[in-house]
């Protein structure tokens, strides 16, 4: 029997398809959770219904709470919990620190987890594109044995511009 | 442009001209979300560093190109913030907390930005009719200028790094503003707003929710923030926006071969309510300038035009009435000068 992708509580009935640009994204939702999921999708601003989105995602998706309870964030002293009550993150290191608990998130209720579009001409320091550079080959090696070439691919892209720029004086 | 003028002006400029698909989408708008580097997004910012970044971003703005005024919010009467909410150049969470804030307005009110909102930066660009390329290239544009004075919060993963997660990666949101009328009259829109849910966009009435929306004007923008660059998400936007205007179109062709005689008297009902009621609910008003503009829509009435329309619009609502008073009205007050400024614009552009 599958559980619904929302709960994981009571069987799945309904499937749900969105398609967000030419990719298609499937769920199997249990009655209950594709009536709330339609509820939410009428009304709300966007940012609120996507917060909903996040938070049934959160409680609810493949999120562990029992392993990293109690994580706070270093730089801004954000904790876990106090992200999930708002829905907001401290600082942009918020994002590293609870990278193990916030990236699966991210990927689900967006289109992916990899950023394609604009970056500032001005990366930072030349030390900051650096040690971006070492932490992207890393993934992207990581992507290759995984065999997720479409998701390597733009990675590669990126590793290649942020090369490009290394040479220009920032 | 002074704040006065943006606060006493109920047609923003770049209003006066109609756009493509004018018919059935009001306006079309960009907005980015952009952080500084190594500051703490907003909400746990301290006092210190909400002022530093006031005047850090008053710096960036005045370096920039374009005829911009710069406000910090302490120097803005609380009613002119309310007009400039009623006018979309800020949001209603902007009104909101104790932040110190910020913003800047462009003299031909195009472009916006707001400082110390839910981000550091929130960048909003217009244009009228169904138009989200050119409003995507003013606010990319502001981008371009600010970003060669800040240090904008980035990793190459994830993209621009914004407070809530929902925003994350290009930042930004297009939405445009649609007269839906005919989907509503003809009961089809609770059909429609479940198909565009499922084809990624996010649907919201302007006044009210869902689909007994007041003046069937509804928001429709992009859901999705990461993962499609900025000119996909503007183009998936126009394009659920192109089949929500042929929908509209089609409803109202129904319309006028089935039910004519309901539509006229709904439209000249609306028409002779607004020329000459004396006391006007803002509910009323915008139920019946939504008509009128539906008389409009159909060719059922040569004018108003649609900038007049919008400027009604924007005169309905309390806090532009309370800054023309140059008072807070009564409940009594504010009905009677809404009903007045209406038929003077009205007769304004019969004469
Ligand atoms: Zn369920
Ligand atoms: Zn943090």
């Amino acid at each position: 029997m599958m559980l619904c992708d929302d709960c994981q509580q009571r069987p799945a009935s309904v499937q749900v398809t969105t398609l967000i640009g030419q990719e298609m994204r499937t769920e199997h939702l249990c009655a209950e959770c594709a009536k709330e999921r339609g509820a939410f999708q009428f009304m709300g601003n966007p940012s609120l219904m996507m917060h909903n989105l996040m938070s049934a995602l959160l409680g609810l998706g493949g999120v562990q709470p029992t392993v990293q309870d109690g994580a706070v964030c270093s730089a801004c002293g954000l904790s876990f919990h106090q992200f999930q009550a708002t829905g907001r993150l401290g600082c942009a290191q918020c994002y590293e620190q609870f990278s193990e608990l916030l990236d699966p998130v991210i990927s689900r209720m967006q289109s992916g987890a990899w950023h394609r579009g604009k970056l500032p001409r001005r990366t930072g320091s030349r030390i900051g594109r650096e040690r971006e550079l070492k932490e992207l080959r890393e993934e992207l090696g990581q992507l290759v044995l995984k065999e997720s070439y479409e998701q390597a691919a733009v990675l590669r892209d990126r590793i290649r511009s942020l090369e490009a720029e290394g040479g220009q004086p920032s | 442009m002074s704040m006065n003028e943006h606060a006493t002006r109920a047609l923003p400029p770049w209003m006066e001209a109609d756009g493509p698909l004018q018919d059935v989408i009001l306006s079309s708008r960009a907005r980015l979300a952009r952080n500084v580097s190594g500051l703490h997004f907003p909400d746990r910012m301290t006092q210190a560093d909400q002022a530093a970044l006031i005047e850090q971003v008053g710096s960036a703005v005045a370096k920039m190109g374009g005829s911009w005024g710069y406000f910090p919010v302490s120097e803005v009467a609380p009613v002119d913030l309310q007009v400039l909410m009623e006018k979309h150049l800020v949001s209603p969470q902007f009104l909101q907390g104790e932040l110190q804030r910020a913003l800047a307005i462009r003299q031909d009110e195009a472009a916006a930005l707001m400082v110390n909102e839910e981000d550091h930066v929130r960048i909003q660009a217009f244009s009228p009719g169904l138009d989200v390329e050119p409003a995507l290239a003013t606010a990319l544009e502001v981008d371009d200028g600010l970003e060669n004075e800040l240090d904008w919060a980035v990793d190459s993963r994830r993209g621009y790094l914004t407070a809530c997660p929902t925003n994350l990666g290009t930042g930004l949101r297009i939405s445009v503003m649609a007269h839906l009328p005919g989907l509503v009259l003809s009961e089809s829109i609770g059909h429609l707003l479940q198909a565009l849910a499922q084809a990624g966009v996010a649907v919201r009435g302007i006044y009210g929710e869902g689909t007994s929306a007041l003046g069937e004007l509804f928001q429709i923008s992009n859901q999705v923030t990461l993962g499609e660059d900025e000119q996909a998400l503007a183009e998936g936007v126009r394009k659920v926006a192109e089949q929500v205007v042929e929908q509209e179109r089609q409803a109202r062709k129904r319309l006028a071969a089935e039910q004519m005689p309901r539509i006229q008297d709904r439209v000249w009902r609306a028409k002779g309510i607004l020329e000459n009621a004396r006391l006007l609910s803002a509910d009323e008003a915008i139920a019946q300038i939504s008509a009128l503009r539906l008389g409009v829509e159909m060719g059922l009435l040569k004018s108003p035009s649609y900038a007049t329309l919008s400027a009604l619009q924007v005169v309905s609502l309390p806090g532009f009435l309370d800054r023309t008073a140059a008072q807070d009205l009564s409940r009594e007050g504010r009905l009677q000068l809404r009903a007045s400024l209406i038929r003077e614009r009205l007769t304004r552009e019969d004469g």
